[in-house]
């Protein structure tokens, strides 16, 4: 469990990267890999969820579209997608009107609190479902547990319940993950 | 103490849980990108060939039937077919042009009420053909043959869809007779064994019209094809022939093609009947239409896109 999101070691990701270069349905394997790690850091720069997807979005499409162009260079490949975002978010605050959100721009890409994140998004794709969709509506789309009851056809107690459940499985799951 | 701390840690999580993803999200976010890798071409073709639009091979089965929207769900719920475009030039707005992607291959399908429908045969690959089987039945398809072991590597059966196309549902068991790796649809051709008009003249129809090559032909002991394979710009066709007249009629194709205007005339000169000259389409391939002798349509286009360097 701990290790899905370790980061690889240098040669398997290149050889992923050189896999997806020689054969772009390879590329998914990519995007499973740092969907999290790119969502997370789009996240933490514009502070919202819609905007984070359509970073999210915006990133792994251009990367697929320039992949060919890439060159290892022995830093992480998730640099170059962090690279990729990073302008993106600048176009994303330029077509946003002033004043509307507040940009970050002192995000450290390798600050650890990022990938700790990632990893924590990561563990919520694995909780149980009903565990998983308690947490996508309470903290993703920022429902209350009546609106997440109504959304699930669940009394506000069972809701409640999941959601402590959840919190608890993932703190294990974090815990394990980091020892 | 450890209560505290419990809550501290769990505080911690609820935070660093605002704004997480949806697993629906991803999973969207995935599917645009797998489509993207299609209908560019995928891995196995760096480059569409000449006017060939990307996405897509050099034949397309084109199904037409009276109940277009009837098909498409059918092809939706038992093959997983996903649509990729539609046009609506019916009454009232109603389909009349749908493409649908099934695995690695395209389907056009077309018609619309008053429409002779032209049923195809298509030869299918799925992960489980007796699922598939059921859910075509389930899904209002007539049973032809339940799937079984065949002799040539692969279990399959066969059913009738709402539309009357035959789809051989198939699951690989063994070695290929494909020279190459199958795609998950390849149309199938059978024509009525007669005299100097039956599958050999077919075939040689195909080589003489479209430049197309005999990968493999397999003859019954009485001398009719029983089994073989074209190949037309790396894209096949199957061709059986049969005694009695197939219940499938004619067929429809989609070619995409370098030169439709050549390949047109070629067409022509070896036996087929024009339906209409190659001209620019309003949806941007140019085509040109005709029919051979044993009845099947053919809709000749060169992609504007394919062509650019």
């Amino acid at each position: 469990m701990a290790s899905h999101a370790e980061p690889d070691s240098e040669q398997d990701e290149r050889s992923m990267v050189e896999a997806a270069q020689a054969d772009s349905a390879r590329f998914l394997d990519l995007y499973d890999r740092h969907f999290h790690r790119v969502y997370a850091y789009a996240l933490r720069r514009t502070g919202n969820r819609a905007a984070a997807e359509d970073i999210s979005s915006e990133v792994f499409h251009r990367a697929l579209a320039s992949l060919k162009k890439y060159q290892w260079r022995g830093t992480p490949f998730v640099a170059w997608l962090f690279r990729i975002a990073a302008n993106e978010l600048a176009d994303h605050w330029q077509k946003t009107v002033r004043g509307e959100g507040n940009p970050r721009s002192d995000v450290d890409e390798t600050d650890p609190e990022l990938e700790r994140r990632a990893i924590l998004f990561q563990l919520v794709e694995r909780l149980p479902d009903d565990q998983r969709r308690v947490i996508e509506l309470r903290y993703g789309a920022e429902m209350s547990l009546l609106e997440v009851g109504e959304a699930l056809g669940k009394s506000e107690g069972a809701v409640k319940q999941l959601q402590r459940r959840a919190l608890s499985n993932l703190r294990a799951e974090m815990e394990g993950s980091h020892g | 103490m450890a209560d505290e701390r419990d809550e501290r840690a769990l505080a911690a999580i609820e935070t660093a849980l605002t704004g997480c993803p949806s697993a629906g999200f991803k999973l969207r976010l995935r599917k645009e990108l797998e489509t993207t890798i299609m209908m560019s071409g995928g891995a196995s073709t760096l480059k569409p060939a000449p006017g060939v639009r990307p996405g897509f091979t050099a034949v397309t089965p084109y199904l037409v039937a009276a109940d277009v929207e009837q098909l498409i769900e059918f092809a939706r719920r038992v093959f997983d077919a996903e649509e990729t475009g539609r046009a609506l030039h019916g009454p009232g707005g109603t389909v009349t042009h749908c493409e649908m992607r099934i695995g690695d291959s395209m389907v056009m399908l077309g018609g619309g009420a008053g429409m002779a429908p032209r049923p195809v045969g298509l030869h299918i690959y799925v992960d489980d053909a007796d699922a598939v089987y059921q859910r075509a039945l389930e899904a209002g398809a007539e049973a032809l043959g339940a799937p079984e072991d065949k002799h040539y590597g692969e279990r399959s059966g066969s059913v009738k869809d709402p539309a009357g196309n035959h789809w051989y549902i198939a699951t690989r068991t063994g070695p290929s007779y494909f020279a190459e790796r199958p795609r998950t649809v390849t149309p199938s051709v059978f024509v009525q064994a007669r005299p100097a008009l039956g599958a050999p003249e077919f075939i040689g129809f195909l080589e003489a019209a479209f430049g197309a090559r005999l990968e493999m032909r397999n003859d019954s002991p009485d001398g009719t094809v029983r089994h073989a394979v074209v190949r037309l710009e790396g894209a096949a066709i199957e061709v059986g022939e049969v005694h009695a007249p197939s219940s499938l009629g004619t067929a429809g194709f989609y070619l995409y093609v370098k030169d439709c205007d050549a390949l047109y005339r070629q067409a022509i000169a070896a036996g087929a009947r024009s339906l209409w000259v190659p001209v620019d389409m309003p949806y941007g391939d140019r085509s040109g239409g005709v029919m051979d002798t044993w009845g099947n349509l053919w809709n000749i286009a060169t992609h504007p896109l394919g062509n650019e360097p």
